[in-house]
């Protein structure tokens, strides 16, 4: 059986001689069964040679899509440094060139990730003074500031969801992973507009804290339809 | 890229048919990232999500790459061309399948400038890919056998050395065994019966 797998394989490239090749062609149109195997062994080849060639195209995809996805990554903030205009875009690299220089790499994954979540609350004149100050001092990024005016807060007001929330990010933006955790963990427990806000903002307190398991299952949580789906994702990839 | 494109196609097909193994990977390579982003564009604009145009583009350069090593493609369009066309049968047909928007596509369609024997490409080319989905139901070892004697075009001695098998002769026998395997598979599923004429 193998000689004649050899035989035809032989046919099939091209290598038998030419009397070789008249018998072996005199078969085939007298031999059905013959010619079926023939077929099925030329389809075979085919079918091997495309196997092969499909895994290739996916390998150079793959390798392309790893070069842009490292392309992005090494460039996190690049519509903000078109915003921030050149000397933004100064400082910013002075800024990136210290901590790449200085810190670990969960705290240099946490800086390419965190922004400040903007600052959405319109405060009334009826609201008191404390949160309307707590609210202006996050705007103004003192978030050292804002963070004792959203924690005396939240106290008063029995676990308000936004004040939480805002507590949290003040707490990550001052760099207290602890804080951050406690409170947007709280957020988590209670029904909010911020939930899918919080689990991000959670995650990278995590990560900041380098707790990556407990991040990473936050971060594994964040469905498609949810706030910073992508962003999430890409980290995940950056944590294993 | 904008150069003599007609010479570089040259360069590329005389890989495809003649060259190295290692010629061809770069060739294959070559003409992946240089045609990307036309498709890409091709797919976004009809009605593509960028989740398809992976699968349609290497689905395209599969079709591309056999027709140039098989010498079907004969130079009459550039490479360009040529892929774009084949991209662009391959998107149609796919959209059929999904899209209750058949006019809208048919229009799309009149722009179309060069004729391909598609059909009988097509019925060989979804054959061919029932196959490939029965050398997944190999074993690994002999997946990797097939692929290295009939696509990276290793001899004996290397697959030998390689799957350590004691001789020559036992690694090709092991080779034949694999092989065996397949056309047992293929001729079960019925695959060729309707083939002959």
């Amino acid at each position: 059986m193998s000689e004649e797998l050899e035989n035809i394989e032989k046919y099939l490239s091209g290598t038998l001689n030419e009397e070789e090749r008249k018998a072996f062609e005199s078969r085939l149109e007298s031999d059905t069964d013959f010619a079926k195997s023939v077929e099925a062994l030329r389809l075979a080849m085919e079918g091997i040679h495309n196997f092969g060639l499909r895994q290739e195209l996916k390998e150079i995809g793959a390798e392309m899509n790893e070069e842009l996805l490292s392309f992005k990554r090494k460039n996190p903030k690049r519509v903000w440094l078109f915003i921030g205009g050149v000397a933004a875009t100064l400082t910013i690299l002075i800024a990136v060139l210290h901590y790449l220089s200085q810190t670990s790499s969960t705290t240099q994954l946490f800086q390419s990730y965190f922004q400040p979540y903007p600052n959405l609350i319109t405060t009334r004149s009826s609201d008191q003074s404390d949160i309307k100050e707590a609210f202006q001092n996050y705007s103004h990024q003192n978030f050292k500031e804002a963070l004792k005016g959203f924690e005396s807060a939240v106290l008063e007001r029995n676990r308000n969801d936004t004040l939480l929330f805002y507590a949290g990010v003040s707490a990550l933006a001052d760099g207290t992973h602890e804080k951050a955790i406690d409170y947007l963990s709280a957020l988590s427990e209670i029904k909010s507009e911020f939930n899918q806000q919080g689990n991000w903002y959670l995650a990278l307190a995590y990560v900041l804290g380098d707790d990556i398991e407990e991040a990473r299952q936050i971060l594994n949580r964040i469905r498609p339809d949810e706030y910073e789906y992508r962003a999430s994702r890409e980290l995940l990839e950056l944590l294993d | 890229m904008e150069k003599h494109f007609f010479l570089e196609d040259q360069r590329i097909i005389d890989a495809i048919q003649s060259g190295t193994g290692k010629d061809k990977s770069a060739a294959l390579k070559e003409l992946y990232r240089s045609y990307f982003p036309l498709i890409k564009n091709f797919i976004l604009k009809n009605k593509g999500r960028i989740e398809d145009v992976e699968d349609i583009y290497q689905e395209t350069l599969l079709v591309v790459y056999n027709q140039i090593k098989s010498g079907k493609f004969r130079g009459d369009s550039s490479l360009k061309t040529f892929i774009y066309v084949i991209a662009r049968n391959i998107w149609f047909k796919e959209l059929r399948k999904h899209s209750k928007q058949i006019r809208e596509i048919s229009e799309i369609e009149q722009e179309e400038t060069i004729e391909l024997p598609l059909a009988d490409l097509e019925h060989q080319q979804n054959k061919i890919g029932l196959i490939e989905k029965l050398i997944e139901l190999l074993s690994e070892d002999c997946k990797a056998i097939l692929l290295d004697f009939y696509y990276n075009n290793l001899g004996m001695k290397d697959i030998m050395s390689k799957f350590n098998l004691g001789s020559e002769q036992a690694a090709k026998n092991k080779k034949y065994r694999c092989l065996q395997s397949l056309i047992k598979l293929v001729t079960q599923k019925g695959i060729t019966l309707d083939y002959i004429h």
